[in-house]
């Protein structure tokens, strides 16, 4: 797609972006969207894409709470997850900013926020419940036919949360939570004492489990997780064991027998307050950005030499995504505002965050540039 | 610029640096900021200067000299306990002021072995040493424990004291001064280009969320342990008590009950919710805070001794009062004032 085909698309509520982003036309340091769930204080929930410099383009009011979203092959749609335990899906047409279609999960499954599609762009995967028996599930959908239902493959776990692709095209990373949760509980935690999360690679085209890999303490549930270009994977802890013990809360997963902790120093672990909510690699995968809501922080790190490089501080701050044309990672957190920080420098990059008020932010933000070139590598997938 | 717009410049930064013109937001941030946050952390760092200076003096001869001005610090501290954002969190100072809860026992672990090594005591060891062997709980130890007076001489253990001292000045210093130079203008002046605070709401959420944290962590870390609430055993052990060592801890609870009292004062919330016709919120908080200072046991033996003996009726009361005011400060304010208490920070996924 070319920078004029999503300018000059049509559509009430694409158009008052559309000056927008026009006046920036050419500067390929402020191109291309971020897309996003937020909710309103009166609690209204929406998925909206907004520019690089701050500006509208899409907002779309949503019955069910999202989560992650995902740009399907060639950035002419994108896909937004109901927050768990939500069983709609909501496809975006980018070009017009409308609601397209909406999916449902499958009688007695929910979806869990997350998804990833496959190299070919013919298949979405996405993680799931199975309701009667509480078992983790893969479901798999064809994009194509207007994304019927194939199939689904078991997730090795409970409580799968984020999947994503390995450059081989045919290996799911998939994040086990670990948690067990029923609809008719709400968010209820219900096996904390029995919880087994892990990082489990399973076979896309076979549904067989390769690989498991465990956190050393079982309720270290492992949520959330990104992919590096050389398929070393980082994958983000919520700890739900006792406050005063300090875990890592990532770790680096390439092969080893296990999983490599960012690092072991307590101090640090401790001003993440025992929970993360977006990790995001570069595309280079030098950095990865860890954010820590509760900590008000969001840590950076090279994964090279698995150091920590530096504190960013940020209240609420949940999404991390990364821009390759600008080079930077933007932020977003519950207060509604998005702030952009250079890989290279990891500092501030314009005077101020870009303010939207009435929005807080969910978890999760994900860049489409306006080419055909897809991140699904380098961001939350 | 001409006098005449000098004169409508000054005129209207007058009108807006005017109490009366401030909306009851602006009027409650600036209390809370300048009558409460910014004198409690000015007095924690001259406190701790203080401890340093009488350590100094009467290390070894007057322990007891030390020990009133380290009880002194420490009711500082209580007093401003509950600010965990700001200064505080941005420079990850908590720890070298407060390391507990210590389930490991790592402070006195950690100074255990600082005081039987050879190498010599400075400030530049003790820096490099665990942070468990900094702040008031080391100070605590190596004040209040027997047991230190065994494990060397006294001269080590007064350079130990000292350079601890030493340090908890230097960080209640830089707290305050980060306080008074830059952060009190920050979450006092919300609005878009600050980058903290987009908006009022968010400020006055942080401060509310603030204390909110620190009545649970009353409840949840400062009383239920030791009462041997929510653990298997419901065995009580008065030695996972705040201060068990110097015996302070029934005086921290008076004095961060005390401390909320003052931010409903002179903090200005009181005259907050007056502004936001929420008379009714206003009195049951005030009437919490006062009858729960009223259950506070009063024995002179403490904490300790109370729980030692199962003589726990009186701070159980205590503790099951304190849920109805966490649900005032989690509920009742945010919902009354309209604030958003944290979106992903509260039930993220």
């Amino acid at each position: 797609m070319k920078r004029r085909q999503l300018l000059l698309g049509s559509g009430s509520v694409l158009a008052a972006g559309l000056l927008g982003m026009q006046q920036f036309a050419g500067q390929s340091a402020t191109s291309g969207l971020l897309l996003s769930a937020y909710t309103t204080p009166e609690g209204k929930h929406f998925i909206a894409g907004v520019g690089r410099n701050g500006e509208d383009v899409f907002a779309l009011e949503v019955p069910w709470r999202a989560h992650d979203s995902l740009a399907l092959p060639g950035n002419q749609q994108a896909l937004f997850f109901a927050r768990r335990p939500g069983t709609r899906a909501y496809v975006v047409d980018l070009n017009r900013g409308t609601l397209q279609h909406t999916i449902t999960s499958a009688p007695n499954r929910h979806f869990y926020g997350h998804g990833c599609v496959s190299v070919d762009g013919r298949h979405l995967f996405t993680t799931e419940n199975n309701i009667d028996n509480s078992s983790g599930c893969i479901g798999i959908y064809d994009i194509r036919s207007g994304f019927k239902r194939l199939g689904e493959w078991h997730s090795h776990g409970i409580g799968p949360h984020q999947l994503a692709l390995l450059n081989d095209g045919r290996t799911l990373a998939v994040a086990n939570g670990g948690i067990q949760t029923h609809p008719e509980r709400g968010r209820d935690k219900l096996n904390l004492d029995t919880m087994q999360p892990s990082l489990a690679y399973v076979d896309s085209e076979s549904g067989t489990l390769i690989d498991a890999f465990l956190p050393p303490h079982h309720q270290q549930s492992i949520r959330h997780l990104a992919v590096a270009p050389d398929d070393s994977v980082v994958v983000a802890v919520q700890f739900q064991g006792d406050p005063d013990t300090l875990l890592p809360l990532a770790y680096q997963h390439a092969g080893e027998q296990q999983l490599q902790p960012l690092a072991e120093d307590e101090m640090i672990w401790q001003r993440h307050q025992q929970y993360t909510g977006s990790v995001c690699i570069s595309d280079d995968g030098h950095r990865a950005l860890l954010s820590s809501p509760r900590g008000g922080i969001v840590s950076a790190w090279d994964l090279r030499e698995r150091k920590l490089l530096s504190i960013i501080k940020q209240r609420d701050g949940a999404g991390v995504a990364f821009d390759p044309n600008s080079r930077e990672f933007a932020l977003s957190n519950g207060q509604g505002q998005i702030t952009s920080v250079g890989a290279a420098d990891l500092m501030q990059n314009r005077q101020h965050s870009h303010y939207f008020a009435g929005r807080r932010w969910d978890n999760h933000m994900n860049y489409v540039s306006e080419n055909h070139s897809s991140q699904n590598h380098s961001s939350q997938t | 610029m001409t006098f005449r717009r000098i004169s409508v410049l000054l005129t209207s930064l007058l009108l807006i640096s005017g109490c009366s013109q401030r909306t009851p937001e602006q009027q409650f941030l600036h209390a809370t900021t300048s009558q409460v946050i910014q004198p409690a952390y000015r007095d924690l760092a001259k406190q701790s200067q203080l401890l340093l200076a009488t350590i100094t003096e009467h290390c070894p001869t007057d322990d007891e000299a030390s020990r009133t001005q380290w009880r002194n610090t420490m009711a500082s501290w209580q007093r401003i306990q509950a600010i965990q954002f700001g200064p505080i969190r941005d420079l990850n100072l908590a720890w070298e002021i407060q390391f507990w809860p210590d389930k490991k026992n790592l402070v006195a672990r950690k100074n255990r072995s600082l005081l039987q090594e050879e190498q010599a005591i400075t400030l530049e060891r003790l820096q490099k040493a665990s942070v468990a062997s900094r702040g008031l709980w080391s100070l605590e130890y190596l004040l209040f424990d027997a047991q230190t007076k065994t494990l060397s001489t006294p001269q080590r253990r007064c350079q130990l004291q000292a350079a601890a001292a030493e340090n908890l000045a230097s960080v209640t210093q830089q707290l305050s001064a980060a306080w008074d130079e830059k952060y009190a203008a920050v979450l006092t002046t919300p609005g878009e280009t600050n980058d903290d605070f987009p908006a009022s709401g968010n400020a006055i959420a942080a401060i509310i969320d603030s204390y909110l944290t620190h009545l649970e962590i009353i409840k949840g870390r400062k009383l239920a342990p030791a009462l041997g609430i929510n653990n298997r055993a419901k065995r009580s052990n008065p030695y996972l008590l705040e201060s068990w060592r110097s015996q302070h801890s029934l005086t921290n609870l008076r004095l961060n009950l005390e401390a909320l009292q003052r931010l409903m004062h002179q903090g200005g919330l009181e005259d907050f919710l007056m502004a936001k016709q929420q008379p009714e919120l206003a009195a049951e908080i005030n009437a919490h805070l006062q009858q729960l200072l009223e259950k506070l046991p009063t024995a002179e033996a403490g904490l300790f001794a109370l729980i030692n003996e199962q003589d726990v009726d009186a701070i159980t009361a205590v503790y099951q009062q304190l849920p109805e005011l966490i649900a005032l400060f989690k509920r009742e304010l945010p919902g009354k004032l309209d604030l958003q208490m944290g979106f992903n920070s509260n039930d993220g996924d």
